[in-house]
């Protein structure tokens, strides 16, 4: 068993398998070995990592996504398939949290560098944007229209080069 | 007011935590993010009645100073905030949510989209899939458009005017180049009617501020008008480019090539060149010159004016795994003797057509390529013109289908097939059973081989080769008239003993119409399957699973 410690200091116990999904936890366990010190984990919330160790628990029994050694989210969508359609029933329901929830999630997924995790709620939020215009999307995400008149022409003028026939 | 909005997270725990967790993230990407996204006035808030932001804030502030655990929360994060170099990230605290999910947790009121880190966002968006999403990313916010451009504008079709039709027509081209197939990959399609300039490049084109993104350039659409001063344009902006297409591009000289291996040769891993009738070897010495690190695939396809020296000067490509090399009729075996002794990577060969279809070449290959995969040694028949009571339709340009008996019977008339290997007759007489074998033995992970028209090569050649290559999927032997039904057996019992050959193309030859081979394949129906597969995609077109790199280019 491993002792984690979330942010505001309570404490969750996991099999030791089960959050070894998670590569930083992993290779910490790796370097000090086995011992009785909780790990703290300054960046994730007690909710968040509850949700964390909920997701490894479901997916223990995954195969591990090839490429582990790669850490980089970013190379790590560059290398899965970019549809991102296929999401299964758990993991759907799983992810249907609030927005805030998520990138927290997604925040954790990174920190603790679980890649399946990451891509999932990335993919989350792929599907989100998908299908809808600009205002749509500033109004779904909150997101302030920061162009000045004159940007926001220069873009449309760019746009008008990548018209799809 | 970004002060403001800092002071703010310093005293927010929950805030803080997440910046700190983005300040764990590498510094190259924080650096990138370029803009607020979010400027904390003139917002709407679509749950809150609240005018002011700032109250707004406070009151979503509340909770946390009445929470019991605060005190030790913060000193937790004061003591992370002292090696947060990252805190002057643009990011705004005050979140107001859309929530539509139902387990909402309590602490998720501060996160928002803009507490993502650019690398974050880069996931999400590759993971979009159509250009139209993206495009509307684009237009949202300024550091989103920062985001997305670069994914935008990496592999750009140039599509000119007159030359929309076929790819136009075939729907969403699909990745075009093998590297690009690879990564996820978006490709706009540029606009066509704009006019273009002096150098055949859209007027208006955003080169100078976008060039720099693009990754990726296929100017064959335009093939007819590309002049070396449209690639000088083109370089001159495009810096990194990994992967360019010039096929068919016939006006571009050995100057538009240097160009482009001068300016982007450091990152340059394809380059195709394919039916660049004009360039020489001097062009391709300059591209082994300065992309000899990084160039991993190379087209050279009709390109006739290449010759064996080329070929020595391409071998300082160390890392070179994919050449196909058809159709020149310069080389010889000693050019690709040069060329296997250098490039020790090479997989993928193409032969087809040129004089380095010898044993020679073959024992080179074998010698020094042992991760050679696809081999085409293949020869191209031309027949001596036949005399008017014997045109007509040939079997080699329809292996098999019309083989009917008057077929067959043509093709014993010229039992002694008249190869023009057109340039040098010494070594008219191809592969031998000799090289086939130190093939089969040298390169041990063949899965294609293609031996047609190699008349040397008889049935004990291809029984060694069955014996040896495991890997097989896919041997050709159209028009080797000395492989009769005993290849065929051993090729057949390869396939019963290891599953994956999928193909066999034998035919073109007197002893196999379709005939003989359903009678010497009842036992074997599948392989008649396959056989007609490979009839109707015809001997040029060989679309196999698998092999679909030969599509591709």
């Amino acid at each position: 068993m491993v002792r984690l410690h979330s942010s505001e200091g309570s404490e969750f116990e996991v099999e030791r398998s089960v959050i070894e999904k998670s590569l930083l936890i992993k290779n910490m366990l790796d370097d000090v070995g086995e011992n009785d010190a909780a790990i703290p984990l300054p960046n994730v919330s007690g909710p968040i990592l509850a949700k964390v160790i909920e997701y490894c628990e479901h997916h223990r029994n995954d195969p591990d996504v090839d490429g582990q050694n790669t850490t980089k989210p970013g190379t790590s969508a560059g290398a899965s398939s970019p549809s991102s359609d296929d999401i299964d029933e758990w993991d759907m329901e799983f992810c249907r949290v609030d927005q805030g929830t998520l990138y927290e999630m997604i925040l954790a997924a990174n920190y603790l560098d679980i890649r399946s995790m990451l891509d999932l709620t990335c993919k989350t939020v792929a599907n989100m944007i998908k299908n809808k215009s600009p205002e749509e999307i500033r109004r779904t995400f909150n997101i302030t229209k920061d162009f000045t008149p004159e940007e926001e022409e220069l873009v449309r003028r760019e746009n008008a080069w990548c018209e799809d026939r | 007011m970004a002060l403001a909005v800092d002071g703010f997270t310093a005293h927010n725990p929950l805030s803080a935590s997440s910046s700190s967790i983005l300040a764990s993230m590498p510094a190259d990407t924080a650096s990138i993010s370029l803009a607020p996204t979010r400027p904390t006035t003139k917002r709407k808030a679509p749950f809150s009645s609240s005018a002011s932001t700032h109250s707004h804030a406070v009151s979503l502030l509340q909770p946390w100073v009445q929470t019991p655990d605060v005190p030790a929360a913060e000193d937790a994060n004061t003591s992370l905030a002292s090696e947060m170099p990252l805190r002057k990230r643009c990011k705004s605290t005050t979140a107001v949510h859309h929530r539509h999910g139902s387990h909402t947790t309590s602490q998720a009121a501060t996160t928002t989209i803009a507490d993502l880190a650019t690398e974050i966002l880069t996931a999400i968006f590759l993971h979009l899939g159509q250009s139209e999403d993206l495009r509307a990313c684009e237009s949202a916010c300024r550091r989103w458009r920062a985001i997305v451009t670069p994914i935008l504008w990496r592999a750009p079709q140039i599509y000119f005017t007159p030359l929309l039709d076929e790819r136009t027509r075939a729907g969403k081209p699909s990745a075009h180049t093998p590297a690009a197939a690879a990564s996820t990959h978006y490709s706009i399609r540029v606009h066509t009617r704009h006019p273009l300039d002096g150098d055949a490049i859209p007027l208006g084109l955003p080169l100078a501020t976008h060039g720099r993104w693009m990754r990726h350039l296929d100017l064959w659409p335009a093939y007819s008008m590309v002049r070396d001063a449209t690639i000088l344009r083109f370089t001159d902006a495009c810096t990194r480019l990994r992967s360019i297409n010039l096929h068919g591009c016939i006006f571009v000289t050995d100057t538009g090539v240097g160009a482009i291996a001068e300016q982007c040769g450091r990152s340059l891993a394809t380059i195709n060149l394919s039916y660049c009738v004009r360039v020489t070897d001097r062009g391709l010495g300059v591209i082994a010159q300065h992309a000899s690190r990084s160039l991993e695939q190379i087209n050279l396809k009709g390109c006739a004016l290449i010759s064996d020296y080329g070929l020595q000067m391409l071998s300082s490509c160390g890392s070179l795994r994919r050449a196909r090399l058809s159709e020149l009729p310069e080389v010889t075996d000693i050019g690709v003797w040069a060329l296997a002794s250098g490039c020790r990577q090479l997989e993928w060969i193409d032969l087809t057509g040129t004089c380095g279809c010898s044993d020679a070449s073959a024992e080179a290959l074998s010698q020094f390529c042992p991760k050679l995969s696809w081999l085409s040694m293949a020869r191209i028949p031309s027949i001596a013109p036949a005399p008017a009571s014997q045109q007509r339709q040939h079997p080699h340009h329809q292996p098999g289908t019309a083989a009917t008996a008057d077929a067959a019977a043509t093709l014993s008339d010229t039992a002694g097939l008249t190869f023009s290997i057109r340039q040098k007759s010494a070594i008219s007489r191809g592969l031998t059973d000799r090289g086939l074998q130190a093939l089969a033995t040298g390169c041990p992970r063949l899965t294609f081989l293609d031996l047609s028209f190699h008349h040397c090569i008889t049935d004990c050649g291809v029984e060694h080769l069955a014996r040896v290559s495991q890997h097989l999927v896919h041997v050709a032997l159209i028009g080797c008239t000395r492989a009769t039904t005993r290849s065929l057996y051993a090729l057949v019992k390869l396939r019963h003993r290891y599953g994956r050959m999928a193909c066999i193309t034998m035919g073109g030859t007197p002893q196999f119409d379709e005939e003989t081979l359903r009678q010497e394949t009842a036992a074997s129906p599948a392989l008649l399957r396959d056989w007609k597969r490979a009839d109707a995609a015809g001997y040029s077109s060989r679309s196999l699973p698998g092999i679909s790199w030969l599509d591709t280019w």
